[in-house]
């Protein structure tokens, strides 16, 4: 019987999950797949991009070795991007010029980053932050260069300023909002932010507006701003927001929206129904995902839908039905956490803060009306109340009668956070890799009673990492089976060896 | 109970030393003194470990001379003596006196210094006397000199205390000035509103307390002080009067600064610092009248040393900042009496006493004064200068004393050539086995701390006495009197002194000698002190010099805006702002830096036999930015090759973003006696000052490249390892500890048969038994020689660095009797009980280790250095890894969040 081609358009961390769920649900069997890439690099870890400056490798950074593909018969291409599809003729024509049929097609084309268009943006040494090979182009560039500036001060530029203060420049965000991250942050918390970031030697100027780059006097470019004031460096990094990489989708006729994105339906499909589109390439509901974990989900979503044209499931099928944007990083260091309507933007929303200038903290809680749900959160300086407080939001908790105290910092133990025992089973402990509590509780039952452990069993805290603390306290908290004794034994062993073993005669 | 000083660094701490009557380990007892004006009870580290370093093992007891086999033999002083003088006499003959030179040391004692100097320049009539002061701060000396017309230092550390800002440039203060950054710290607690502003291309434990760091780029120091000139003026911050009444050249000065370093966009790019952290700088500066900059090394061992410090003192003229309490330019040296050095003169380009070679008049007086036969008229030739002579057969004849040149030179390799076919090499030492020592024709054996008696001058003009509380060892001599005896064997007058008081005294009457403003009118005056007898000179007390008469000390000096140029006005030089001579290229492409350490001092000879001071960096290192790590291809914790153009090393890489992009930093301290190939000074350029010749020991260009070893290992042993006869590994370094030494090896090619290489290094006695383990599947192996109770050595090899903590293995050493786990863990090679893995050494003074500190921390939930030192003591002596233990807390609190 001939297989049913299926092409996968993207190789990036949704590209790579959801050829994993295919996997899983023995798709692979079924379709004859075949992965287009435009990059040369088998899918990696762009959430922990930054560690290519710290020595990882982009073999280190992989999300799946060649075997992956070898073994299930997927044929990847790298270096190969789509260049055209027609829907008509159901084919993709590539980049090296190879007309390939389709039967469905999944597009992961993720995002590309935006570059505003100010004269001069395109003068040598002006780059941006997203792909490994961008990352080798600075790392290049950081040969001879002393000053770098990064122009925006959202998530991905402070990512940015980090690689860029890893290989020793001088480093400076410029933003035009008045405060950084201003997506996940308040004031209150983008004023620590700045301040904690400004201790580690990063120069930040906020409100600024570029409005050209130009030959400098003393280093290779200067930075114009609107206000006259000007910044002098030698590599620019842009990292202004990023758009989603729909060229081909438009081409191709599809549904797009007003601002850009493939507009997708609950079941990740496009306008045409042999067309998915997952990841930040897709557009639901009017919203763009720019999270590991809303990919995962319509990764999951559209590998399950087309397992059920195949298969009988007595299971409803998943849909896609919007997903959580709270997020916790650490960058330069800094922990930074942003749970739900981190900008109390809910009618009647009431907030609670917490700030310790001495130790630059800032907390801050969003709650309904009644006091009763917890809306939203905003952690800077320390988060180890994230997994908590999401937890609390998603599995909507019932709050303690002062919820402040899941923000206060715990003077005496009584007050501690919520207990993980308190969760239900099914609540999702990790985004991510949509792990659920009952899944950690069978892992550890299995005898897998380490955090190292859980990751290799359940995926959990592989993603962005921020769920581990709660999975360290779920672990806390459960009966254990019987103790790993490896050790112990050897030691028995060796106990048993004589002192003396030596015949000096 | 004896009151003495310390004789590391140029604070020149007060020192009570106790000594126990019978003859044990312990045998004496070391404690700040609490009425010196320098530390008041404070001591650092090392001072706190002067008792580890007085026991008499590898002392050199007796004289001794090599003979034609090239081997050494030990003599009497008689002959010894005999010999020297005889072979002088001889070059001097045929070769003339300009073939004769001495080399010798901040470390010698004014009195030593004096007759060393009187010797060369008044009666051998050559000015080649040069010492290793030349390496330290020499350019300090000619800055001071072209400024205010004689080497003075107008401050004294209660400045410090009283400035409102405190601009620290080219040192690393809390590491190698320790005391005196205590001090700058208290002062800082007390007035909040102090500040601190650390100038250096390195981030060092200095930085952690400083309100402001600006890294400059290596050598760059006169754009940065031109620019604060210009920035000063620009901004109207000038003392008009002052520059008016007291200085001529500020015109010059002005107008030579503004030419290059008139834009503060210039000067950053030049400096490679921040714009805004340049002018937040400049500001500072300007705002606050009660400043002092202090400088050390970082400015004098600079090709452009001199002009450093004359940018510095520009600035400081300029504002008449200078002269009053809490203000002025302040060198502080790094030895113990490199400042007694430069008083009696015993520098080549000096004469004696402030008084100048160069000038007729002095050079009368100072004859007239000794009745010597000659008196020097031209300048000797300088430490570089000096060695490239006898390197060329100039000079025939070369007497060290107390110093290390083959290890502590630029070009070191070219200084150890030198020496070996120098035909008469005199060499001074407390230690035979040094680096130096070992190419020597006759050797003296000298006094060492705690023996030797006289005084020296610390970097506030404060004169101390160093008494002696331990005997003579075997027929071990003052310096001075070996000197004196090879002079009258020359048929010299004026060397028959009963003792040091009296050598004392004519250098005090020499510093008199025609001192009044008709004549020839000098700061340095201590005619106060020319009358002491040898009770009155025993019981002499801290004081500052000038002390024209008794019991008047000067606490600063130019506090009446007269200084010593003819017209009585301090000059601006004009300085103009140059590049090292040696530049990084594409081949070398990175800079190397070298300085000290926290708990070492100079070459080891002295601190290398103190266990508490080995376990804080106990093995020769590279450091280096993780980028140009990555760049480069060599891994953190790995070894490393360092080349230069003129020597290498192997080194063990610590990665770090402390150390500033395209540089590399390396401790001086290493030598071939405890390491395989650690001689940082081979790779120095001998390039140097125009004026004072001072080495540029801060900017060599450099690679590095990986040292790849197929095999590594640790050994301890309570006996020294016979490295000469085993296969000798390509790579080892040698740590004392506690009644043990512990080395680290590394090789190349298969791993030796260990029981055999085992059994030749230790050459164990049949008494003990071995116990030994080898793995074949993972190709280990690791022995263990005992006796039951006690360990002998022991000893792991394995093809990876997964080697056993070396903190649990000092602890077996240090235990007398061992119990079950440790045996235990001994078999296994790792330690059963995790509490027994102490870490790293933090603490040395009260040996706490990393572990245990971060340990505490999570569990008593500490977040204070104080509330570190309530539960551990850590940090509560000498305070000096105090900078540490904040990062540890840091680290520890991080680590639980995560």
């Amino acid at each position: 019987m001939n297989r049913e081609r299926l092409i996968v358009v993207g190789n990036g961390m949704i590209g790579q999950k959801f050829l994993e769920q295919l996997v899983a649900l023995d798709l692979h069997r079924h379709y004859r797949l075949t992965v287009l890439s435009g990059e040369p690099h088998r899918a990696y870890d762009r959430v922990h991009l930054s560690d290519y400056f710290r020595g990882r490798s982009a073999e280190d950074l992989a999300l799946a070795d060649e075997d992956f593909f070898h073994c299930h018969d997927i044929d990847l291409r790298l270096a190969e991007p789509a260049e055209t599809l027609r829907l008509d003729e159901k084919t993709v024509i590539t980049a090296r010029g190879n007309t390939l049929a389709f039967d469905k097609l999944v597009l992961a084309t993720g995002s590309f980053p935006f570059v505003p268009p100010v004269p001069g943006h395109d003068r040598s040494g002006c780059m941006v932050y997203r792909t490994i090979e961008d990352l080798e182009a600075i790392k290049q560039a950081g040969r001879d260069a002393e000053i770098g500036v990064v122009i925006g001060g959202g998530l991905l530029g402070l990512e940015a300023a980090s690689a860029l203060r890893d290989i020793g420049l001088q480093t400076h965000v410029v933003e035009f909002a008045q405060r950084l991250m201003a997506v996940q942050v308040d004031d209150a918390g983008g004023r620590v932010l700045r301040r904690k970031i400004e201790q580690l030697g990063v120069f930040v100027h906020t409100e600024m507006n570029t409005k050209e780059i130009v030959d400098g006097d003393f280093y290779r470019h200067r930075l114009n701003f609107a206000d006259g004031k000007s910044l002098e460096t030698d590599l620019v990094v842009f990292s202004a927001g990023i758009r989603p990489q729909d060229t081909l989708a438009r081409h191709a006729g599809l549904t797009i929206g007003e601002r850009g994105g493939v507009v997708i339906d609950n079941f990740c499909r496009s306008s045409h129904p042999d067309v998915y589109c997952i990841g930040e390439a897709a557009l639901w509901q009017g919203r763009i995902f720019g999270l590991v974990a809303p990919g995962y989900e319509m990764a999951r979503v559209a590998a399950s839908h087309l397992a059920s044209l195949h298969q009988r499931s007595g299971q409803d099928l998943p849909e896609f039905t919007g997903a959580d944007m709270s997020t916790k990083l650490k960058l330069l260091g800094v922990d930074v956490a942003s749970v739900g309507d981190a900008h109390a933007a809910t009618p009647g929303a009431c907030c609670y803060r917490y700030e310790d200038e001495s130790k630059q903290l800032y907390k801050k809680l969003v709650v309904s009306e009644d006091k009763r749900r917890l809306l939203g959160a905003v952690l800077v300086g320390e988060a180890r109340e994230y997994s908590t407080l999401l937890q609390v939001m998603l599995n909507e908790i019932d709050l303690p009668e002062s919820p402040e105290a899941l923000i206060l910092p715990h003077l005496d133990a009584a007050a501690s956070a919520i207990d993980p025992g308190c969760l239900p089973e099914p609540a999702t402990i990790c985004a991510c890799q949509a792990v659920s509590k009952g899944d950690l509780q069978a892992a550890i039952a299995a005898g897998h009673c380490s955090l190292g452990a859980l990751k290799t069993e359940t995926g959990a805290a592989t993603g962005c990492g921020g769920c581990a603390s709660m999975v360290e306290k779920l672990l806390a908290v459960s009966e254990r089976p019987v103790e790993d004794c490896k050790q112990e034994i050897l030691e028995q062993a060796v106990e048993e060896m004589p002192l003396y073993v030596e015949d000096r005669a | 109970m004896t009151c003495t000083t310390c004789p590391y660094c140029g604070v020149g701490c007060g020192v009570v030393a106790t000594t126990n009557a019978d003859d044990k380990p312990n045998r004496v007892h070391i404690q700040g003194d609490e009425n010196h004006p320098a530390n008041a009870g404070r001591l650092c580290v090392k001072g706190s470990a002067l008792a580890e370093t007085v026991g008499l093992e590898g002392r050199l007891l007796r004289p001794a001379i090599r003979n034609s086999q090239g081997t050494v033999g030990s003599t009497g002083w008689e002959q010894a003596l005999d010999y020297t003088a005889g072979r002088l006499q001889e070059i001097i003959a045929q070769h003339g006196p300009e073939a004769v030179a001495l080399y010798v040391s901040g470390q010698l004692l004014t009195e030593d210094y004096y007759v060393a100097n009187k010797l060369v320049k008044g009666w051998l009539g050559t000015a080649n006397i040069d010492t290793n002061s030349r390496l330290c701060m020499s350019s300090a000396v000619a800055g001071h000199k072209r400024a205010f017309g004689e080497d003075l230092v107008p401050c004294n550390y209660e400045d410090l205390e009283e400035a409102d800002l405190v601009v620290l440039v080219g040192s690393n203060t809390a590491w190698c000035h320790p005391v005196l950054y205590q001090r700058l710290m208290k002062s800082r607690r007390e007035r909040p509103e102090k500040r601190i502003v650390v100038i250096d291309p390195r981030r060092t434990t200095t930085c952690e307390q400083a309100d402001l760091h600006l890294p400059v780029r290596a050598g760059s120091d006169v754009w940065l002080f031109n620019g604060l000139l210009t920035w000063l003026h620009q901004h109207g911050v000038m003392d008009a009067d002052f520059v008016a009444q007291h200085t001529d050249g500020v015109d010059g000065a002005l107008k030579l600064a503004r030419e290059q370093a008139g834009r503060v966009e210039a000067v950053a790019k030049a400096c490679g610092v921040p714009l805004v952290q340049l002018e937040q700088f400049y500001s500072m500066f300007a705002a606050t009248p009660k400043v002092v900059t202090l400088f050390s090394q970082g400015v004098n061992q600079s090709s452009a040393g001199t002009d450093k410090v004359n940018s510095v003192i520009n600035c400081h003229l300029l504002t008449g900042r200078i002269g009053k309490p809490g203000m002025g330019p302040f060198s502080i040296t790094g030895q113990p009496n490199a400042m007694g050095g430069r008083e009696v003169g015993g520098l080549a380009n000096t004469l004696a006493a402030h008084m100048e070679l160069d000038k007729a008049r002095h050079r009368e007086a100072v004859q007239e004064f000794w009745g010597s036969p000659h008196i020097a008229s031209k300048p000797g030739l300088k430490a570089v200068d000096l060695f490239e002579a006898v390197h060329q057969g100039r000079i025939k004849a070369l007497w060290i004393m107390g110093t290390n040149p083959v290890v502590s030179m630029p070009d070191a390799e070219r200084v150890q050539q030198a020496l070996g076919q120098c035909e008469l090499l005199v060499v001074s030492d407390l230690f035979a086995n040094t680096d130096t020592a070992r190419h020597a024709e006759v050797v003296l054996p000298a006094l060492g701390w705690g023996e030797k008696d006289g005084t020296v001058t610390n970097s506030e003009r404060c004169i101390s006495r160093q008494r002696a509380f331990l005997p003579a060892p075997g027929e071990a001599k003052p310096d001075w009197w070996a000197l004196c005896e090879v002079a009258k064997r020359l048929d010299f007058s004026g060397f028959d002194y009963t003792g040091v008081h009296e050598i004392f005294s004519e250098h005090a009457q020499l510093s008199a000698w025609r001192n009044s403003p008709a004549e020839l009118p000098r700061a340095f005056h201590i005619g106060g002190l020319a009358d002491l007898d040898r009770a009155a000179y025993d019981a002499m007390t801290a004081c500052q010099w000038p002390l024209p008469l008794p019991g008047q000390g000067t606490a600063r000096l130019f506090s009446e805006g007269r200084f010593y140029h003819k017209d009585g006005k301090a000059r601006f030089i004009a300085t103009e702002a140059r590049s090292p001579v040696n530049m990084p290229d594409a081949d070398y492409p990175l800079v190397l830096n070298t300085g000290r350490i926290r708990d070492q001092w100079h070459t080891m000879t002295r601190t290398g036999r103190a266990p508490s001071l080995s376990g804080h960096l106990a093995e020769p290192f590279v450091a280096m930015h993780p980028y140009e790590a990555m760049l480069a291809g060599v891994q953190d914790g790995h070894l490393v090759r360092v080349s230069t153009r003129w020597g290498k090393l192997v080194a063990r890489l610590r990665c770090t973003a402390d150390q500033p992009r395209r540089s590399i930093f390396v401790p001086i301290h290493w030598t071939d006696q405890v390491a395989s190939d650690a001689r940082v000074g081979a790779l120095v350029n001998p390039v140097v000052d125009p004026i004072s010749g001072e080495p540029e020991f801060k900017h060599t260009p450099a690679k590095v490249t990986p040292f790849p070893v197929d095999w590594q290992g640790v050994v301890f042993s309570r006996q020294p390892l016979q490295l000469g006869s085993a296969p000798a590994p390509a790579y080892w370094v040698r740590v004392q500890g506690v009644n043990y030494l512990r080395y680290e090896v590394a090789g190349r090619g298969a791993m030796p048969n260990p029981r055999e290489w085992c059994a030749q290094l230790m050459q164990v006695d049949s008494n003990y038994d071995w116990w030994e383990s080898r793995d074949l599947s993972a190709d280990q192996y690791h022995a263990f020689v005992h006796n039951g109770e006690a360990l002998q050595a022991c000893v792991f090899l394995s093809p990876r660095a997964d080697l056993p903590s070396r903190g649990w293995l000092a602890r077996l050493f240090e235990r007398g009797r061992l119990g079950e786990a440790d045996w235990k863990g001994l078999k296994l090679g790792y330690s059963v009980d995790p509490k027994d893995d102490v870490g790293r050494l933090v603490c040395s003074c009260f040996s706490v280790g990393c572990n245990t500190i971060v340990e505490t921390v999570r569990e008593q939930g500490l977040s204070s250095v104080e509330a570190v030192g309530r539960a551990l003591r850590a940090g509560t002596n000498c305070g000096s890894c105090q900078p540490e233990i904040r990062q540890l807390i840091d680290e520890a609190r991080l680590g639980e969040q995560l």
